[in-house]
């Protein structure tokens, strides 16, 4: 079988291959997986090759940031999925330590909503960690992109199990700094399963939460994120409030092909455009929710996954208006329209 | 005819304003906000102007729809209209019963006593002209001194004109320089950016009960963009064509030859501002894209 090809153009447009991507093209056999060259790529027989003695390698998934994915069998003949440290990266030695760490704080993860991945390892020079290979799903990107906004109880059943796998990862001092559309996986039951965790929180890591920062896409970086400072748990929500928006609105707080314009408007701008204001089909109490995790201000933000979920499962099961829950959300201004209103005429 | 095969409930792409197909850009929230803020604190005149097709009718009606009930909105539409037939159709739009013969100071001291009842109870009136650009000077002078019904403090109608571009060249002649200097906000509905116009077309395609709303690719929709300039109105022009296209030819997605196929059937391909003649428009396009 001879494959076709697929051009890597740069690094920003190869951070949009998500891990996600690949672990969906696993159950689809009748369709090549596509073999990514470029300069650095180690390439299906090199990585066979090295690692015969404990997987057969099946085929090349495809790439993403510094690492190749490969489908593969293991020595009891389970499927499981490589995620190899790719060449070039590979030789600089802050992306080997900033790979290791990755794994190594991924393999303290064991939960229902989290993709399953072990500890780097170097095998004739591979550096590889081994995750699990999990039924067929779709990314939360392809479903948006297929379907556009999605209505209220879908996407807070995804929005939940996001949190509850976030709210078990922080438990563990372990913060994803990833949360991107690309990185979440629906599988046709609905259940939502988070690929490419993690970090330590530890703030001796704070080199490599820039990096892992860097590597998000800017629609999806808190404000600290952005300017480099010290991250905790909160800039998961930060990421976490953008995905719930875009759920609801098949829009972008800040959006922009250009991510030196978001950036720029996360400076001027006062706040976002709250969900409800861009779709009258999001009740305003959601919307307050939702704009509690895009607070700019970590401190103002809701303070861990677990509170944000207790307080939108309470408004849900309430269905009440937004004073049921005013004394849940973080501060956000009453009436963001009409300060939106002065601002604009100001 | 498409709807069915693109498993849409109804035409996402029409013509007429439909106020459930608003798409809430920045440009239409700032409109509204604006338009509000003029009303709700006796502003007295503000003025919306945007281009031909970018929405400003449908905007209208979304603001008045907006109005609580303490505002009576009076909305024209027809601009081509002697003073007289002005003042009859605002009269009737007030629903004052004023003798046909009465003659004008009795019409405007009529107008003048329900204006200053409603203020003093706390209801607004606005008068909302559409297509502004076409009034003739008589009745742009007639609505100067509309605005001279006031308090000390407040004015006691409200005024909204909404016109093309071209109204604000209109406004600076120098024989309307009192009614420019009434001005008190203007705002301006700008066309959908480049990066709106696939949300856009997302937008109107989930509305009208799509499953799939990727049904125009990339590439369709980059050029649609660049043809359009961004105006609504053309963009749901080659929208329907592309959908009708694409149904006639069994197409499950709308591509870029299926656009360019559309827009030269509308003659949309743009031409050479400096010399007017059409440009190689393949290589236009594609040097865009």
């Amino acid at each position: 079988m001879t494959n076709k090809p697929i051009k890597i153009k740069a690094t920003d447009d190869s951070d949009r291959t998500a891990m996600g991507d690949y672990i969906k093209r696993v159950d689809d056999t009748n369709q090549p997986a596509p073999v990514i060259r470029f300069a650095s790529a180690l390439g299906t027989q090199k990585v066979a090759a090295a690692l015969s003695d404990r997987f057969k390698v099946l085929k090349s998934l495809g790439a993403s940031d510094a690492c190749e994915f490969y489908l593969a069998r293991g020595s009891g003949n389970e499927p499981v999925v490589l995620k190899v440290l790719s060449g070039s990266a590979a030789r600089d030695f802050r992306q080997r330590e900033l790979f290791r760490l990755e794994a190594h704080a991924a393999s303290r993860l064991s939960h229902k909503n989290i993709v399953k991945t072990g500890e780097a390892e170097s095998v004739n020079g591979i550096y590889f960690c081994v995750a699990e290979q999990t039924a067929a799903a779709q990314t939360l990107r392809d479903l948006l992109s297929r379907t556009g906004w999605l209505d209220l109880a879908q996407a807070v059943s995804i929005i939940n199990q996001i949190a509850d796998a976030l709210t078990y990862a922080h438990s563990r001092e372990v913060l994803h700094l990833r949360l991107q559309p690309e990185k979440i996986l629906v599988d046709q039951n609905g259940v939502v399963r988070i690929t490419d965790f993690g970090i330590d929180a530890g703030q001796q890591s704070g080199w490599a939460h820039a990096e892992r920062s860097r590597r998000l896409e800017a629609q999806y970086q808190s404000a600290e994120q952005m300017c480099g400072a010290s991250l905790d748990q909160r800039s998961d929500l930060y990421s976490l409030g953008v995905l719930l928006f875009e759920m609801l609105t098949d829009r972008l707080p800040f959006d922009s092909e250009d991510a030196e314009h978001i950036r720029r408007r996360h400076r001027v701008k006062h706040a976002p455009l709250p969900p409800h204001v861009l779709s009258c089909e999001v009740p305003e109490a959601v919307s307050r929710v939702v704009m509690g995790l895009l607070e700019k201000n970590p401190n103002k933000r809701f303070s861990n996954a677990k509170v944000f979920q207790m307080t939108l499962n309470r408004l849900m099961s309430l269905d009440a208006d937004a004073e049921a829950i005013e004394d849940d959300v973080p501060l956000v201004e009453a009436d963001v329209l009409s300060s939106y209103a002065v601002d604009v005429i100001e | 005819m498409y709807a069915e095969y693109y498993g849409l409930k109804e035409i996402p792409f029409g013509l007429t304003p439909d106020l459930n197909y608003i798409f809430r850009t920045e440009s239409y929230l700032e409109v509204i906000s604006t338009l509000k803020y003029g009303v709700e604190h006796n502003k007295g005149l503000v003025v919306l102007t945007g281009e031909v097709g970018t929405g400003k009718t449908t905007t209208l009606r979304s603001t008045i729809q907006q109005f609580g009930e303490e505002v009576l909105p009076v909305y024209i539409f027809n601009p081509f209209l002697t003073a007289a037939e002005f003042f009859q159709q605002f009269i009737e739009g007030l629903g004052l019963g004023v003798p046909q013969a009465a003659s004008k100071p009795d019409v405007l001291a009529t107008l003048g006593e329900f204006l200053a009842l409603r203020h003093s109870e706390g209801l607004r009136t606005v008068l909302i002209i559409d297509e502004a650009h076409g009034l003739p000077s008589p009745v742009l002078e007639e609505i100067r001194l509309l605005l001279n019904f006031e308090t000390n403090s407040e004015k006691l109608l409200q005024m909204i004109l909404c016109g093309q571009p071209e109204l604000q060249a209109i406004l600076n002649r120098p024989n309307l320089r009192q009614l420019k200097q009434r001005i008190s906000l203007r705002c301006e509905i700008k066309p959908l950016s480049p990066f709106e116009v696939g949300k856009y077309i997302r937008f109107r395609l989930k509305t009208a009960g799509a499953e799939r709303v990727d049904l125009f690719d990339s590439e369709a929709t980059a050029l649609i963009g660049r043809v359009s300039q961004g105006i609504p109105r053309v963009i749901n022009n080659i929208c329907d064509n592309a959908l009708l296209y694409g149904y006639s030819a069994s197409l499950e997605e709308i591509n870029r030859d299926c656009i360019e196929e559309v827009i030269e059937s509308l003659d949309l391909a743009p031409t050479d501002s400096a010399t007017s003649e059409p440009v190689d428009f393949t290589t236009r396009v594609r040097s865009v894209i």
